[in-house]
């Protein structure tokens, strides 16, 4: 008996009993369902997350006022020593290259003819901002060197206050109140989408020297730098390290790259991925168990047949390998299946919840078919070994 | 019965069957033999429910390496000699008990086997399509078969050439059977179909 006659026998096994065979194979439907989803959503949010802020620049590096040595975004600081001279102080003394742009934020409330806005993040910036960030203007001009020179009251806004604000307006050369002084509309920049639940769309840039004035506070919330060249990255760490020293102190201050973030985020999201699949994974065992169970019942109701193929010469080896078959086709069948149905939960959950980018990844489908296919085998053992091992005398009697 | 065919081992005393001897022998090497020299009867029939008359006599090809090929003909052949070519595609319950009897003969037949066991092969089926049966195991009988039945039912021992007497497990008593009864004779005695349907 070859594999293929096996495997014609097994299927005509499972077609006679096809409601057993049908919910046999949904658990572990179930259990490959969760499995593969859980896991791609994981990933899904992880890449998505990952690609935000690689986004910003993978030689990129941020100077934070405050120590922040005790952990990831928990500045603990008292007074934020950083101030825009200490900026003007890099960019007269780093080398490399590199491109030094303060940055000072606050929240306030902007409105244009009777639609108001609230909560939306002002961000005072350089000219250089715009490339030093990688985030270009869509329609209009960034604000320019002389813009900031002379603390001109105007702004560059982001997507979501255009839609916002402006609906179907063009918004260049319009004026809008931020914080109950008028500025002049200048640009509009492309979307950078979300970062986390933070809409980076739902920002507005004013000349970071206007910022200083009308906000009445020359502190700086961080200092983008970028070099030119990532191999630069680590040795003007250092320098900025070097520079700030000289008039802060070590607490003062924290440099920090976006690799180094990235990596904590990482570190997060493998454990939460792992997590996620090990629940999943539960359900598939259970799954398996639901094989075995059905299997197990399978042999004794077909101990009489078992009886007939053994009287008419089946080895115990064949006897094992049909029965172990058909555990497979169970399960293999069940994990395609599985397959193919989180494939299109997965599309309709990204059409319909676009913030959750899933992406199946082929890594999921094979652990999968291979876990499927080693579960039929694993829980399918047993039974099989039983049916091979029955005495042919005793299971003719069998009624 | 069960040591002759092979499904059972003797804890005394030797079986020997076209010179092989099978009382030492391995499960796996039993099973072969089963497949080759041995051809079933049971009184219950024993045939696969889901498979059709065809499918069930090809079962022991499945087990025995039989080239694929001829498979299907030499199925056929067997069917047509017990007269059932034409139910091939039927499956067990839409066969009456004789037919289901001559299938299982048939599958018995496949391998060309070197003896036939039946065990009670007419207990479940009426006397006339008993006696059909009989008629054809007596024809394979005079065709060189060896055939071995278990009966309880002297009428069907008196088919054969010799009858074992078998009391509490030991051979009581071994006859030459004198006047061997004819099935097709035996048939034309019984009243006709219609007088039993009155």
């Amino acid at each position: 008996m070859n594999l293929w006659e096996s495997t014609e026998v097994s299927i005509d096994a499972l077609k006679s009993n096809k409601l057993r065979s049908f919910l046999t194979m949904l658990g572990v439907v179930i259990g490959v369902i969760a499995v593969v989803l859980l896991v791609s959503i994981a990933l899904g949010v992880r890449s998505q997350i990952t690609g935000t802020i690689e986004g910003l620049g993978s030689n990129l590096y941020m100077v934070f006022p405050g120590s922040m040595s005790r952990g990831m975004g928990g500045g603990r600081m008292t007074v934020n020593k950083l101030k825009i001279d200490h900026a003007y102080d890099l960019m007269q003394k780093s080398g490399y290259n590199v491109v030094i742009s303060p940055v000072i934020n606050k929240v306030s409330t902007v409105r244009y003819g009777k639609t108001t806005k609230n909560a939306t993040l002002i961000t005072g910036v350089m000219s250089n901002f715009s490339a030093a960030r990688n985030w270009k203007v869509k329609e209009g001009a960034f604000l320019r060197k002389g813009d900031v020179d002379a603390y001109r009251r105007i702004c560059v806004i982001g997507q979501s206050i255009k839609r916002i604000l402006f609906k179907s307006i063009d918004p260049v050369g319009k004026e809008i109140s931020i914080a109950g002084k008028g500025f002049k509309v200048s640009g509009v920049m492309e979307s950078k989408g979300q970062l986390f639940d933070l809409d980076l769309d739902d920002q507005v840039f004013i000349p970071i020297t206007t910022a200083q004035r009308s906000f009445g506070s020359n502190s700086l919330s961080y200092i983008f730098i970028q070099t030119p060249r990532v191999e630069d990255m680590p040795v003007a760490m250092e320098q900025t390290k070097k520079i700030l020293l000289t008039s802060l102190s070590q607490d003062d201050f924290t440099v920090k790259s976006q690799g180094e973030t990235l990596s904590a985020f990482l570190q997060i999201s493998s454990l939460l991925t792992v997590m996620l699949g090990s629940i999943a994974a539960i359900s598939l065992i259970v799954g398996g168990i639901g094989i075995m169970n059905i299997m197990t019942v399978s042999v004794t109701e077909r101990t009489k047949e078992i009886g007939i193929r053994k009287a008419l010469g089946a080895q115990d080896g064949e006897i094992i390998t049909q029965f172990l078959t058909e555990a497979i086709i169970i399960s293999l069948i069940g994990g395609i299946a599985g397959i193919v149905i989180s494939y299109i939960a997965a599309f309709i959950i990204s059409v319909s919840y676009p913030i959750f980018s899933v992406s199946i990844s082929l890594l999921a489908i094979i652990v999968s078919i291979l876990f499927s296919t080693f579960m039929g085998t694993f829980f399918g053992v047993y039974p099989a070994y039983k049916a091979g091992r029955l005495d042919p005398i005793e299971a003719l009697r069998y009624e | 019965m069960n040591i002759i065919g092979c499904l059972d081992s003797p804890t005394k005393g030797t079986i020997t069957i076209e010179g092989i001897e099978t009382s030492r022998m391995s499960r796996s090497e039993l099973a072969y033999v089963r497949n080759k020299k041995i051809g079933f009867i049971f009184q219950s029939f024993n045939l696969l429910a889901r498979a059709n008359a065809l499918s069930n006599v090809m079962l022991p090809f499945v087990y025995g390496d039989y080239p694929k090929a001829k498979r299907k003909e030499r199925a056929m052949e067997v069917l047509e000699s017990v007269g059932l070519s034409d139910r091939w595609n039927h499956k067990p319950n839409e066969l009456s008990g004789g037919q289901k009897q001559r299938v299982a003969i048939a599958r018995a037949l496949a391998n060309n086997p070197a003896i036939i066991l039946a065990d009670e092969p007419t207990g479940n089926i009426d006397s006339r399509s008993g006696l059909e049966i009989m008629i054809l195991l007596q024809r394979l009988n005079r065709e060189g078969m060896t055939i071995l039945c278990v009966t309880h039912d002297r009428f069907i021992a008196e088919h054969a050439e010799m009858i074992i007497n078998l009391l509490d497990g030991r051979i009581s008593r071994i006859e030459e059977v004198k006047e061997r009864k004819d099935a097709r004779e035996e048939l034309q005695k019984l009243p006709k179909e219609e007088e039993i349907s009155d």
